[in-house]
């Protein structure tokens, strides 16, 4: 009985607050459908990891004798939790299989038809580089850069930058890029109208479906690869998971394969995923000011990619005869579909016979990619 | 450069005399890389859009 009663009495009040937040994560996931495929893992594993003494991340004191006959003591780390994030998380495994998973999923006919959609893929990554620019104010160079990579709109970039580069706030990168993520519809779209004009809004982009080959989507995913890997070294991981998904997708002949990896995988993956970043989820490693304060960059991130891709379309339409609306570079992020659903909802309400969603979805494939790219030049520069 | 150093040692004035850590000189030094990331995005991005439209028409002429 006073065992017991001493368990109870090792709770702080960041215990008590670490609950909270991870009660909250699971409230958002359920109550309000905030990305809870993740959200809601990582909420659990956040009550998990802040109980004190849980076994799911206790560590075991090992004692050893050593040569000369004296007692060693040793620190070995022990529980499911540890287990799950050292033989998932800390080698960047989940983050890729999770990649082959999206890679089957992605569709890169509407980008096929249409290639030159890629740039705004690119311009969108600016909120990254930016937000590097600014967080190195604040964090050292390797925790700015991991920071930055919020702006991918991309979790498992995040979490695999993040985690390659060493940094610890990978729980608080992680639950950023996750919440910014669900919460695109209300971030992108009064960005948008601020750096919009209601004519430039109003831009109708008829679609051509064109003929994409076979063939041509057999060799996209193996040329990216190629391509990126040979300038990146660092990206071969991160970008040839995601086209070895589409390939599988693509070839015509792993049907059952594309279908395994679109739903099995990638749901299996998610749920360890998410309850095994939690592990950094710790009241010592979350309860920080830097916390609020990479919660902040994170927005900033969202923000100036969305600015990026609608600001970068205005600078084409100075030279283009034919007009892009705007709008669609918004889609640039990688918060795949969503972004582009979300530019193409708002073509509709301002012109109910205005039709975005195939050329916004292609740039929304298109920072798919494109932030992959921008993890690697990231790791590039720092890992290693 | 000038300006913009003039302007982030502005920013910083307040805040330093609190005693908050706060570097923006640090900023600074990672323009160069930042600038450098974003093009090296564009220049890639610029090869996989050519490679995409060369095995477009190669492919579509081939079916």
């Amino acid at each position: 009985m006073e065992i017991l009663w001493e368990n109870l009495l090792q709770f702080d009040w960041k215990d008590a607050v670490m609950l909270l937040i991870g009660g909250l994560l699971i409230f958002l996931a359920i109550k309000k459908e905030m990305e809870p495929t993740l959200l809601l893992p990582m909420g659990f594993g956040t009550l998990l990891v802040n109980i004190p003494g849980a076994d799911v991340i206790a560590e075991k004191i090992v004692h050893l004798i050593g040569i000369g006959g004296e007692n060693i003591e040793m620190v070995e780390e022990g529980g499911a939790l540890t287990t799950l994030y050292n033989a998932g998380i800390a080698n960047e495994l989940f983050p890729l299989l999770l990649f082959i998973g999206i890679g089957a999923m992605i569709d890169f006919g509407p980008l096929l038809s249409n290639p030159k959609l890629m740039l705004f893929g690119a311009a969108a990554q600016f909120g990254i580089f930016f937000t590097f620019f600014m967080a190195r104010m604040f964090f050292p160079e390797i925790d700015a850069a991991s920071i930055a990579i919020i702006g991918a709109a991309d979790g498992p970039t995040s979490i695999a930058v993040a985690n390659t580069l060493g940094s610890e706030y990978v729980g608080a990168i992680t639950v950023a890029a996750y919440s910014y993520m669900a919460l695109v519809p209300i971030i992108q779209p009064p960005v948008i109208k601020l750096l919009t004009t209601k004519k430039e809004r109003l831009i109708r982009m008829p679609y051509e479906q064109k003929n994409v080959s076979k063939l041509t989507r057999i060799m996209f995913p193996i040329i990216i690869t190629v391509v990126v890997s040979a300038i990146i070294p660092q990206a071969t991981g991160l970008i040839g998971f995601l086209m070895f998904g589409n390939l599988i997708r693509e070839c015509g002949v792993l049907d059952s394969l594309s279908e395994t990896a679109q739903k099995v995988l990638a749901n299996l993956i998610t749920i360890f995923l998410g309850i095994s970043v939690a592990f950094n989820m710790t009241a010592d490693k979350f309860l920080k000011p830097d916390t609020l304060l990479i919660m902040g960059l994170g927005l900033v991130a969202f923000i100036v990619d969305t600015a990026g891709g609608v600001l970068f379309a205005k600078f084409l339409n100075l030279f283009l005869k034919q007009k892009i609306n705007p709008m669609i570079g918004a889609a640039g992020i990688s918060a795949f579909p969503m972004s582009g659903r979300i530019v193409h909802k708002m073509g509709l309400k301002e012109d109910p016979q205005n039709f975005l969603l195939m050329h916004s979805i292609g740039v929304n494939v298109s920072g798919q990619i494109a932030s992959v790219i921008a993890g690697g030049i990231i790791l590039n520069f720092f890992a290693g | 450069m000038y300006l913009l150093n003039m302007f982030l040692n502005l920013l910083s004035a307040p805040v330093v005399e609190k005693g908050m850590q706060w570097h923006p000189e640090k900023a600074l030094d990672v323009l160069p890389k930042a600038g450098i990331g974003m093009l090296v995005i564009f220049v890639i991005i610029t090869v996989i859009i050519l490679a995409t439209l060369a095995i477009n028409k190669i492919f579509s002429k081939k079916k």
